[in-house]
């Protein structure tokens, strides 16, 4: 069995110009995760990569593990959102981070994300907010370690 | 070249296009904080397959280094991680042996290492259908102080 490997800086369209593979590699995302809607299992979802686990702690309350570390604590994690029917009503999740032990969310600061794994809270969003178990989508991005 | 050659996240992206996944039943509950409901660790499709071919998944202790660095008082990113690349991967598990793994990787090693020690066992390995069926009551779950500890085992 072979494993091809095609080293290249650049990469160049016949008519669009020429950018650095740095971008190509460093703008992918590091991980794609689904998560079914009761939190017991990771879906087998198109493009999903990088999850060991996922750790279901109670209602709405999900860390995904991954299996190439990310290089630092600072990096992006996406939800997606979505509606019911006709209502605007948001279904999303958020990082946990725990204002009481670790004061104000900033770049460096959010409880729920390490580099090895993000814990975050699954909601809805009606006519009040409640951690609700729901489907989750995530999409990281940043550096690889 | 071989596949052990390659970076780390580039076996993942290989074993996403050449393996096929496999959901396990076994799912691990533990118990980290007395006031919080008990957890259940449940393993990744992808991630079983890549374990249980071999060749892809760096030694847990790599982990556990890397977990050593970013607890260092002002960690800012990692300076080790060809360690995950470049350290002999591991030769194909067991699915027994993959939940093991795992466990020494994505729980609190305070939980695995000391699970049964104190008044009841704080982690137990079972299959998904010895899990309560619904979710109601779930932030109420915890392990049964009344388990037997050889069949936790």
């Amino acid at each position: 069995m072979a494993y091809g490997k095609i080293v290249a800086d650049q990469i160049q369209h016949s008519s669009e110009g020429t950018v650095g593979t740095q971008y190509v590699v460093n703008g992918s995302a590091k991980c794609i995760f689904s998560v079914e809607y009761d939190g017991t299992a990771i879906n087998d979802t198109s493009g999903g990569i990088n999850t060991s686990s996922l750790t279901d702690s109670g209602t709405g309350d999900r860390t995904i593990s991954w299996t190439n570390n990310i290089s630092s604590r600072t990096y992006s994690c996406n939800f997606d959102n979505t509606g019911w029917t006709s209502d605007v009503y948001d279904r999303t999740a958020q990082i946990y981070h725990n204002f009481t032990t670790d004061g104000l969310a900033g770049m460096t600061t959010r409880t729920g994300m390490l580099t090895s794994s993000v814990r975050f809270i699954s909601f809805y969003e009606g006519s009040a907010r409640a951690i609700y178990d729901y489907d989750n989508f995530g999409v990281v991005h940043g550096d690889l370690a | 070249m071989e596949l052990k050659e390659l970076h780390l996240f580039d076996r993942l992206c290989w074993a996403k296009d050449n393996l096929e996944s496999y959901q396990s039943d076994y799912r691990v509950v533990f118990e980290d904080n007395v006031d919080e409901p008990a957890k259940v660790l449940v393993p990744d499709p992808n991630w079983m397959a890549c374990a249980m071919h071999g060749g892809i998944l760096p030694p847990v202790w790599v982990y556990h280094e890397l977990e050593k660095d970013e607890k260092t008082p002002g960690f800012k990113k990692h300076t080790r991680g060809y360690l995950l690349h470049e350290t002999e991967p591991m030769p194909p598990m067991s699915e027994e042996e993959a939940i093991e793994y795992l466990i020494m990787k994505d729980i609190p090693n305070h939980v695995w290492r000391t699970w049964n020690e104190g008044n009841k066992p704080k982690m137990v390995i079972c299959k998904k259908e010895q899990l309560p069926q619904t979710r109601e009551w779930r932030n109420a779950w915890k392990i049964d102080p009344n388990i037997n500890s050889k069949q936790a085992a």
